[in-house]
């Protein structure tokens, strides 16, 4: 193996050797040699041939040239370089799928284990990066980076719960292509190649040039699986109690039927539901329902028991409840079962109801506007149209029962948007045909045992037609009988009827009372926070700057002690928070203040959940291009970069070479030093 | 090193005994420079440093300027002053520095120029106390010329003498008939000349100075320096010899080449002597290995004896 130096040019110093050289020459001596002053007497004599010129002491001289040249050589960092000075020829990027999905069956472990062999086998000739794909793409590892450093990073993952796209893994991977060495570029998929993660790419541009794409085998196309995803969870006042109503989606894929699901609520069980799944259907919706204290935080868990299949971590999601804070609603309604549902009795610990029934009495509310949500009948409008239009640019929320279609109302109502058409038929009419379920209002009706919305007869309504607003449940002759109105800074609810006996027979039923609370809950004006995540995204925490608060922590609340997991400080009142990579409930808390501020629900993502795989994507074909055959560049043939002083210093050959240099310097001290007392 | 401090470099090198003894001697210029000797020629300067020594009778044909009238009106005695004139003698210190001087070898107490240096201040200092003016002249190591010093009797000639005398230097090849001719060129007036040289050089080289040097009324008197090594070859190992002068290096076996060379030095020594013996100037042979005053008193005494 031959030695290279690190720094050649060092060996100049070399030069130096001379002055020991010169310095023994002068004090060289002829041995031998006697000086005489009369020579003219011994001219017979032969000449004597002038003697090399030899150095004084050659020991010594070897010793002192010895040293120089040993400490030149270690300043010059000697290293073995590799058999032969490598050209870069490919260039390889692998995308290690670290996404929920790839856990199964153990293939981000055995992904992380292949690239690990080819960096310890490939040869010099090929530069490796690695891309890893969580909820985004990072370049985990670097051309040009040590192959030790990169097989440390590789090991040192985990396995993560997150979702990441292909594309954007795909388009770092080409990113770092166009900065590599080798003629040939490959991106190398290690993931499971899941048909949804491939979804919804078709329309990208190519972008991929000369690139060789190589994707992983693909053995069943799909896996058996069964996922909850979804959950809901919200609070029903039921008369004096509180109940919550909790529910999820299960999923099924290519597994049983039957499910054992349990529900817990701040550590309790709460409800255990033996599900089946019909074999046409690939989902259902499981809920539970149990009484809450108000004032208190709901944490909990639905998790399936006792069904091993492909991927256990999504068999289990979170779901967090607020405790419910009183709201101020004020009443402009004569109906006796509005008065009633809202009495304090009713409404204890929710609402805090103010009747308004006098001029006087909106005109006090109008200026002081202490209240969260109007609930108003049309035929209060004479009096009291200014004050709506005044809460609605307000911010607040408002609940319109418009019950009578006289000129005048007609009038007030257009002015609210609202275009009233001539009433339709009188009698016993069923309720709703069509209702939007996904509405917060509606929700609690996809529960069984919340009530059916078939009970509900509506015997007479109002033919209404709004403007930019959405129609939320519709008769069963097509009529739209509620609406929301996104036209103003608050929320309006329309019902075209009213909530009396003449028009419905809803405040006759259980639901009445809940529906209601859920209409002003959804019409209260509230800052919307997004507390449902999925791992690895962002949340930013809106903070109130009245709170007073420099730092927001995120306790993972599932860990026994509760731990902080991140911390974030207050900026322009908000807080910008990494969720962690492993789903939970994570409480949001200020300084260090023991209250809980808000719950963030972090679930595992739901499209990780179908398993199933595409072995041959089509739209990667779309990503790739080729150009015309061009002759390759000549960065094709450029070398390795040159060692690093850090691979070099680790040879330890200068240390080796210093270290001789030192004790030949030694030597040579000790030699000088005895001569001299001898 | 200042002046003073090399005059008693040299002058610590003189032995108390040694300079009693050479104070009790003088050296006589043996042929007149300027006037005469004890009376026994006439000086043509007039009133130069004459000294009155004795009366004696009136003698019919002495010359009556020198009868004393004041002595005859006094005593009434014809009687006529004797003087002793000593007229002041110039002379010269002149050392051979060619490399071959430096020679110091195992036996010598110094190299050949320092016995030369020891001779030459001792003979410095007598002169100077006989108020006979003295200088030197040597070949100046750097220059084409020489190193001149002009004679004078000052007491500060002493200390100049000897501060040029410690800073001769040998070096070169042979030089004496330069520095011959240089005495030549240089004095003028009669002087008496004290060489001081090994005279390893060629004899013919020498000769013609020499001869100059004696036409033109100098007196010279030659110190010749040597030492053992170079008069009786006591090598016994064979040796690379090297040439002071001319590095010329030479594959010597002593053992057997001493004879002839003990010839041949014997030789050149017997045609120096002839040759000085013609030229009537007295040669000193001093070795480095010998008590420098003892040869010079030696010299001195005999020199006495012979005038």
């Amino acid at each position: 193996m031959s030695l290279s130096f690190l720094y050649p040019l060092m060996w100049l110093a070399a030069t130096t050797a001379i002055v020991p050289i010169v310095l023994h020459l002068r004090r060289r001596r002829d041995s031998r040699v006697v000086h005489f002053s009369a020579m003219q007497f011994l001219e017979d004599q032969p000449l004597a041939r002038r003697p090399f010129i030899s150095p004084r002491d050659w020991p010594l001289l070897l010793l002192r040239l010895l040293a120089l040249l040993l400490l030149v050589a270690a300043f010059a960092l000697p290293y073995f370089p590799r058999m032969r000075q490598p050209v870069i020829t490919d260039s390889r990027v692998y995308v290690l799928d670290n996404t929920l999905s790839h856990r199964v069956d153990g293939g981000f472990d055995g992904a992380r284990e292949t690239i690990v062999n080819a960096l310890s086998r490939t040869d010099v000739e090929t530069q490796i990066a690695v891309v890893e794909l969580t909820h985004k793409a990072d370049a985990l590892v670097s051309f040009g980076e040590g192959r030790d450093a990169a097989m440390m990073k590789l090991q040192a993952l985990e396995p993560s719960y997150q979702r990441g796209s292909y594309l954007s893994a795909f388009r770092l991977a080409n990113s770092l292509l166009q900065q590599s060495l080798g003629a040939r570029r490959h991106i190398v998929l290690l993931g499971d190649s899941q048909t949804n993660q491939w979804d919804g790419e078709l329309g990208t541009p190519p972008f991929l040039v000369d690139t060789e794409v190589l994707l992983p085998e693909v053995g069943s196309p799909t896996r058996p699986n069964a996922a909850l995803m979804d959950p809901t969870i919200q609070s029903v006042p039921r008369g004096n109690r509180t109940i919550v109503q909790c529910s999820t989606r299960l999923f099924r894929q290519g597994i049983d039927t039957d499910f054992e699901v349990v529900f817990r609520s701040n550590r309790n069980e709460t409800a255990r539901r033996q599900v089946t799944i019909p074999r046409d259907a690939d989902a259902i919706t499981i809920s539970a329902e149990w009484e809450i204290q108000p004032t208190e935080w709901v944490l909990g868990e639905i998790q399936i028991e006792g069904n091993p299949d492909s991927m256990p971590e999504d068999d289990r999601v979170v779901f967090s409840l607020a405790p419910a804070r009183e709201g101020r609603l004020a009443l402009l309604a004569g109906s006796a079962f509005l008065r009633t549902a809202l009495s304090p009795e009713v409404m204890r610990g929710r609402w805090n109801v103010s009747v308004l029934d006098s001029p006087d009495d909106v005109s006090a509310a109008g200026k002081t506007t202490d209240f969260n949500v109007l609930c108003v009948e049309s035929n209060r409008l004479t009096a009291a149209r200014d004050f709506v239009i005044q809460a609605l640019d307000a911010g607040h929320g408002v609940l319109l029962f418009v019950d009578r279609d006289t000129a005048v109302a007609e009038g007030y109502l257009r002015e609210l948007g609202i275009e009233l058409n001539p009433p339709g038929p009188r009698g016993k009419l069923p309720g709703f045909r069509y209702v939007s379920m996904e509405h917060p209002i509606f929700r609690p009706f996809r529960s069984p045992d919340f009530g059916s919305l078939d009970d509900i007869e509506i015997h007479h309504h109002r033919n209404l037609q709004l403007t930019d607003a959405s129609p939320l449940a519709f008769s069963h002759t097509g009529q739209p009988l509620i609406w929301e109105s996104n036209r103003w800074k608050g929320r309006l609810l329309v019902f075209a009827f009213t909530m009396d006996r003449d028009d419905t027979s809803w405040p006759m039923l259980p639901t009445f009372v809940p529906f209601l609370d859920k209409c002003f809950q959804h019409l209260r004006r509230q800052v919307s926070i997004r507390t449902h995540f999925e791992p690895g995204e962002t949340c930013i925490w809106p903070v109130d700057s009245e709170e007073k608060v420099n730092q927001v922590s995120l306790v993972a609340e599932d860990a026994i002690p509760p731990t902080v997991v991140a911390r974030a400080e207050v900026e322009q009142n908000q807080a910008r928070l990494s969720i962690p990579g492993r789903p939970g409930l994570y409480a949001i808390r200020y300084d260090d203040r023991p209250d809980i501020a808000g719950v963030l629900d972090v679930n595992p993502p739901a499209q990780e959940s179908y398993l199933s795989y595409t072995a041959s994507p089509e739209v990667v074909a779309t990503w790739q291009c080729v150009q015309t055959a061009v002759e390759p560049s000549s960065k094709s043939e450029r070398p390795v970069a040159a060692h690093s002083v850090r691979e070099v210093l680790r040879q330890r050959l200068w240390w080796w070479l210093l270290l001789a240099g030192l004790t030949a310097l030694m030597l040579e001290t000790l030699w000088v030093s005895l001569r001299t007392v001898g | 090193m200042s002046t003073a401090a090399q005059s008693k470099n040299l002058i610590d090198q003189f032995d108390p005994r040694v300079m009693s003894l050479l104070s009790s001697l003088d050296l006589k210029a043996r042929y007149l420079v300027e006037g005469f000797l004890n009376g026994l020629h006439q000086s043509p300067f007039h009133g130069l440093s004459v000294e009155f020594s004795e009366y004696r009778d009136y003698q019919p044909g002495d010359d009556l300027r020198h009868l004393d009238w004041h002595l005859y009106a006094r005593c009434d005695r014809l009687c006529v002053k004797k003087y002793t004139q000593e007229t002041n003698v110039r002379m010269y210190v002149v050392v051979d520095t060619s490399a071959s001087m430096s020679y110091h070898g195992a036996d010598g107490w110094g190299s050949k120029l320092d016995v030369a240096r020891t001779l030459a201040a001792a003979l410095t200092h007598l002169m100077l106390r006989q108020n006979d003016a003295v200088g030197m002249l040597s070949m100046d190591q750097g220059a084409d010329g020489a190193q001149f010093i002009r004679p004078s009797q000052k007491p500060s000639q002493f200390g100049l003498l000897l501060h040029h005398l410690q800073r001769l230097t040998p070096a070169g090849g042979p030089r004496l008939a330069d520095l011959l001719d240089q005495v030549s060129r240089l004095i003028h007036r009669r002087s008496v000349v004290l060489l001081f040289s090994d005279l390893l050089e060629p004899a013919a080289s020498i000769t013609a100075p020499l001869q100059q040097l004696r036409f033109h009324g100098h007196e010279c008197l030659v110190f010749q320096v040597l030492d053992r090594d170079e008069t009786e070859f006591p090598f016994s190992q064979g040796s690379v010899f090297r040439d002071l002068e001319s590095g010329t290096r030479r594959t010597v076996d002593p053992t057997a080449i001493r004879q002839r060379y003990l010839e041949r030095f014997a030789a050149f020594m017997d045609e120096h002597h002839e040759r000085f013996r013609s030229l009537e100037m007295p040669h000193c042979v001093v070795q480095t290995n010998q008590d420098p005053w003892a040869a010079l008193s030696m010299f001195l005494v005999e020199r006495r004896r012979m005038l």
